[in-house]
């Protein structure tokens, strides 16, 4: 591979200008990447060797990652393991998925093959392409609001009135962490389904069409089965995105620390109305406001290896089960 | 004369505020092999598509005149255009099976009728493969993806699809314009053979195609039919200039 990058000549002399320029850029957005991936992933993994000794280092230090990844922080955070924090992001994040899949791909039907093209659907498309700039905290104004105070507010005094004033649904918690969020990756995901969308052949339409299905026969048997490894590229955006993201989430559900867990044996066995832990703030916390000053930055740094070897875990299974996809179409994709 | 199964009527189109047919007027007779010829872009693909009603859903397409199949009225409120559509088989230039198994796209049409019962299935699916000249090269593969399949076997599968909803008329748009020779020969056997059965309408570019295998031809210049008439006829003594020179290869 590397031979191929150097193997294309002849090359201009302002060919090679560019040529050097753009290598160089290149070359830095790798060191960046490397390094930073270098530095979480040296100071991360140091925090799990064992000091002391050396028997049997190995085990030991699988054994601590497997503690770190286990148990319940303790002593304010400052020690113990980040469990709560990985399984509170995971859930919200699936959570959300359940969210914006539906809503963005459906949207996105309408928008590209039932809407009549003009003014106001270019007017709805620009919207929802500005919505993917709004920075993310006024998401989460907006989640406090109208989810938390409008929405949650209104559940508790329709189906909870006789524990009133003690909110139920009408404070921060899992669900609306889960629907901020979707808010929040709505645009990747319609924009990713319409552009799947649009490169479905104009003769599978037609052909469908023509073996007397209706249209929405045909969108559901032809047309959004060949989108689906589009849907997928915008899920797995918006899910890296959603994994990443904390600022927002600090206004709808995201706390410090969580007496409990989103799921456990009681009945509803899932709490859409607790608060839940979250790894990018668990880090924010430790390594900014924690009273501990940098004694705490190893946690710090392994909880950030976690969070990005999260994140990595989820994309490559998206992008694992969409190679699947892609090779049942493949010839599809050749087509002219 | 066969009587005419297809009656074109007055017909003009507008798309967005261009002509595309004007005045069409055109008797498609049953149980033959009609040939419409034309320069790229004179309205030839158009016309099959108001003959199946899939132009309804474009925009800004304006339809005016009248179509009748078996004497009726094709346009008219009541009419019900998916009937339309399992009635008038269509089978496009490039041909476009969906990414399922062979079976499964035979058995489309099918399926969206409501047919549920397997042996019935099955029996339609070997009937139409048959028809299509394709079955003794897939019946061991059914099950395999149709997008595996060579270009010629593809349309070949795409007609047996479009003949597995039993129509009466089937269309063809430029079958073999994608094809080798091989196949482009085997399509034309084809439809040489299933004109006992369907009225054919054929698109094609292929002049010599148009020779072999049709026995009307109609010819399109600009939205408008210039002549029509036997396929003997038109091409060893066309009637105008026009047609002439297209088919000999003069036409600009």
């Amino acid at each position: 591979m590397l031979k191929n990058l150097f193997a294309r000549q002849p090359y201009t002399t302002q060919d090679q200008h560019w040529l050097w320029l753009s290598g160089s850029m290149l070359l830095i957005c790798m060191l960046l990447v490397a390094s930073l991936l270098f530095l979480i992933g040296v100071q991360g993994l140091s925090f799990f060797w064992p000091s002391d000794g050396d028997e049997a280092v190995w085990t030991r230090f699988f054994h601590n990652i497997g503690l770190f990844l286990t148990q319940a922080p303790t002593d304010h955070n400052q020690s113990g393991g980040i469990f709560p924090a990985l399984f509170g992001t995971v859930t919200m994040v699936l959570l959300m998925t359940l969210f914006v899949t539906p809503i963005g791909v459906l949207s996105a039907v309408y928008l590209s093959e039932f809407a009549t093209q003009n003014s106001v659907t270019r007017l709805l498309r620009i919207a929802i392409y500005n919505l993917a700039g709004v920075p993310s905290i006024v998401f989460g104004v907006f989640g406090l609001i109208f989810f938390v105070y409008i929405l949650g507010g209104s559940i508790d005094q329709l189906f909870f009135s006789d524990s009133l004033p003690a909110p139920t649904y009408g404070t921060p918690g899992l669900i609306w962490v889960s629907l901020t969020l979707a808010l929040l990756t709505l645009p990747v995901v319609i924009v990713a389904t319409e552009e799947g969308l649009s490169r479905i052949p104009e003769d599978y339409r037609s052909g469908c069409l023509a073996l007397g299905a209706t249209q929405s026969e045909m969108l559901w048997k032809v047309v959004l089965p060949l989108t689906t490894p589009a849907m997928l590229t915008g899920v797995i955006l918006a899910i890296a995105r959603a994994a990443g993201e904390v600022a927002p989430l600090m206004l709808v559900g995201v706390v410090r620390s969580a007496p409990e867990l989103p799921i456990d044996s009681q009945f509803p066995f899932l709490h859409l109305d607790r608060n839940v832990m979250h790894l990018g703030y668990h880090i924010f916390d430790l390594g900014m406001q924690s009273p501990a000053g940098s004694d705490v930055m190893p946690i710090v740094f392994a909880a950030s290896l976690v969070l990005i070897t999260l994140v990595l875990m989820l994309n490559l299974t998206a992008i694992i089960i969409r190679q699947g996809l892609r090779r049942r179409f493949q010839h599809y994709n050749q087509h002219p | 004369m066969t009587p005419a199964k297809i009656e074109i009527e007055n017909l003009s189109l507008t798309f967005a505020d261009r002509q595309v047919l004007n005045q069409i007027n055109l008797n498609i007779p049953a149980n033959q092999v009609t040939a419409l010829i034309g320069a790229s872009g004179c309205g030839k693909s158009t016309l099959l598509k108001c003959i199946n009603r899939l132009n309804d859903l474009k925009p800004q397409c304006d339809i005016d005149g009248a179509i009748r199949i078996d004497h009726e009225d094709i346009y008219q409120k009541s009419y019900d255009v998916t009937d339309l559509r399992r009635k008038v088989g269509m089978v496009f230039q490039v041909p476009n099976p969906f990414p399922t198994s062979i079976y499964e796209n035979v058995v489309f049409g099918l399926k969206l009728l409501g047919v549920r019962k397997r042996h019935h299935l099955h029996e339609a699916a070997e009937k139409s493969l048959r028809q299509a000249a394709l079955w003794d090269e897939v019946k061991d593969q059914l099950n395999q993806n149709a997008l595996q399949l060579s270009g010629g076997q593809q349309q070949r599968l795409v007609i047996a699809r479009a003949l597995a909803v039993e129509p009466n008329i089937l269309m063809l748009d430029e079958p073999a314009s994608a094809l080798d020779p091989i196949s482009t020969l085997k399509i034309e056997e084809l439809i040489t053979e299933l004109k006992q059965t369907y009225t054919i309408l054929l698109v094609t570019h292929n002049m010599h195609q148009a020779a072999r295998v049709s026995d009307f031809t109609a010819f399109l210049d600009q939205g408008r039919i210039m002549e029509t008439g036997q396929t003997r006829d038109i091409f060893t003594n066309p009637r105008r200039k026009a047609t002439e020179d297209y088919i000999t290869g003069r036409y600009a």
